[in-house]
């Protein structure tokens, strides 16, 4: 779908694509053994290599190559056979070496592709590449001076670049939450936003629709959250709109999203264009990928979000919208597997664990994993429910216990006492009682009003502090009454 | 390949170095010659011909992904000319990479 802005004159439509940086789950560094864990001991993770000592040179790390194979095959591309890495030379302290290791023109996958589906409307994104490359060190900017730490420095993340296929920030939002999931079921990137291990780039311009020649386009810089990325797109697009509007021009440039205050803002723009001088390594000699390797690889991606959602379709009879909340993550999507193979209807355990187990846990802001709830405790609590040994609502109130204790459902309500009372000859005296205690409703009843039975049955669950099957107490009410 | 001052000047720029006058036009003559010298490869027929990314055939050697930790920070951080606790400290740079 199309993101449309109005005009007097004329309509313009939103031209975007987006560049990931994707930090690859691997233990050590791309060119080094040093180790890539976050938040240690600033430059404690460094030796001569990621220094750039004089007379260090590079070793490149396997378990890194094939992990960006694997994300670039998940994401539908072709390896290349031959490849290479270039130096890419900028000036700043956050790369001692003044260049980093990137690849320029044989990247290691091209040409792939992403589902997506926004508003109900499919729509495919193309993506144009996928390549390895380091990443730089962290600055500190102080009064003092500028502190470097160059933990980061080094770390081998993943690069994928879309085509301008994406015409909204919604759109952009979609794309970005179907990339997350595809890295995270193939396990090659833990993909945890708040460190940084996604971060997002994103080329906006914007032109008259049915025109078919691109407009001036400006880039927003490291973005890591995905509704930043959404709201800056759409604040972007309406801001350049405005420019034309007024008879002006979009001038190309580098621009920040300022989230609080929603708006992007210009960085200091470069008088030319800026020349990375890319050139082959001379230090690491240019390889070939194996057909074999890429094979051994491909053959262990996992069923991916988009196959996972279409037989969660077909085999359960969940929703398009149900089956795609319940596959965005990997983790939920296994969480919610096993507790259908446990037993039970799949779509009410489908209902539960959405609604009532994913609204409690976001309450906390917690994840699936975080909850010591089992996926067989779910099966059987709606199991429980299936065969009216408690009644629903019941269920929802040890659910938040079930989630904080990891204690099963039965044990729980056989504690409490919370079973059902189905037994007839249990119910037929309060249910006496209450037609004794009530004779105004009674009277209502069989003069017609419908409602003094619904008043009646309250009644009946209030004396039997809501442990009475509700539809049992109904029947037997009925009888009762008839009598 | 005619070398030009504003050649010169917009590399040096790149590699962040000021030239004075006197330099400028020493680096102008020098530059040229090493151009021209250079250019005599444009007259090899290079039709067909692969592009050589490295000149000997080697085989690349990769590592396996075990950490090998730094032993002495203190070491790794006494190479640099100042720091602060455990960061490198380096003159104050402003503005965007
Ligand atoms: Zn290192």
């Amino acid at each position: 779908m199309s993101h449309v802005t109005e005009s007097a004159e004329k309509t313009y439509e939103t031209v975007v694509g987006l560049e990931v940086h994707v930090e690859l789950a691997t233990k050590t560094k791309l060119f080094c053994r040093c180790s890539t864990t976050f938040g240690d001991e600033p430059n404690a993770n460094t030796c001569p290599i990621c220094l750039a000592h004089p007379g260090t040179l590079p070793q490149l790390n396997e378990e890194a190559v094939a992990y960006a194979i694997k994300a670039a095959l998940a994401l539908g591309c072709e390896i290349s056979e031959r490849t290479k890495f270039d130096r890419k030379s900028y000036f700043y302290p956050d790369l001692p070496k003044a260049y980093q290791l990137s690849q320029y023109d044989q990247p290691l996958g091209q040409n792939g592709k992403i589902e997506i589906e926004v508003d109900g409307v499919k729509k495919t994104v193309r993506i144009e590449r996928v390549h390895l490359e380091e990443d730089a060190g962290k600055l500190l900017h102080t009064v003092g001076g500028t502190l470097v730490d160059l933990n980061r420095g080094g770390v081998p993340l993943i690069e994928i670049v879309s085509a301008p296929d994406l015409r909204s920030g919604k759109e952009a939002r979609a794309y970005l939450e179907k990339l997350k999931a595809i890295l995270s079921y193939t396990g090659v990137s833990d993909v945890r936003m708040e460190e940084g291990s996604l971060r997002c780039d994103a080329n906006v311009s914007v032109r008259p629709v049915g025109e078919t020649r691109f407009g001036t386009k400006t880039e927003i810089k490291n973005m890591n959250t995905f509704s930043g990325v959404e709201k800056a797109i759409e604040y972007e697009a309406a801001r350049q709109v405005e420019v034309l509007k007024q008879g002006g021009w979009v001038r190309q440039e580098t621009r920040r999203f300022d989230d609080a205050r929603r708006v992007t803002i210009a960085m200091r723009s470069k008088e030319r264009a800026q020349d990375y001088r890319y050139f082959p390594d001379p230090d690491l000699v240019p390889f070939t990928v194996s057909r074999a390797w890429v094979e051994e690889i491909k053959s262990s991606i996992p069923e991916l979000p988009d196959e996972r959602r279409a037989r969660y379709m077909a085999q359960y009879g969940l929703s398009a919208y149900d089956a795609g909340v319940l596959t965005l993550e990997r983790t939920l999507a296994d969480f919610y597997e096993s507790a259908v193979q446990a037993g039970g209807d799949p779509k009410a355990i489908a209902n539960w664990l959405m609604v009532e187990v994913l609204g409690h846990l976001n309450k906390e802001n917690k994840a699936i994993t975080e909850t010591p709830m089992r996926p067989e405790h779910l099966s059987e609590l709606v199991k429980l429910i299936e065969e009216g040994v408690i009644s629903g609502k019941i269920g929802k109130s040890v659910l938040p216990e079930m989630l904080e204790s990891g204690e099963a459902p039965r044990t729980i309500i056989e504690r409490k006492g919370l079973i059902q009372i189905q037994d007839t000859s249990a119910l037929e005296p309060i249910i006496a009682k209450v037609i004794e205690n009530n004779p105004q409703s009674v009277a209502d009843y069989r003069a017609g009003k419908d409602r003094a039975l619904g008043f009646l049955v309250g009644q009946v669950m209030k004396e039997t502090k809501g442990k009475a099957n509700p539809q049992r107490v109904n029947e037997l009410l009925l009888k009762a009454l008839r009598s | 390949m005619q070398v030009t001052r504003d050649t010169v000047k917009e590399i040096a720029d790149y590699a962040m170095l000021t030239l004075n006058e006197q330099e400028l036009e020493h680096m102008v003559r020098d530059m040229q010659e090493i151009v021209s010298f250079v250019e005599k490869l444009n007259e090899v027929p290079t039709d067909g011909v692969e592009p050589m990314i490295h000149p000997v055939k080697l085989m690349i050697v990769m590592h396996d992904d075990t950490v090998q930790r730094t032993e002495d920070l203190d070491a790794v951080l006494g190479q640099a000319p100042d720091r602060s606790g455990s960061y490198f400290q380096v003159p104050q740079v402003l503005g965007e990479s």
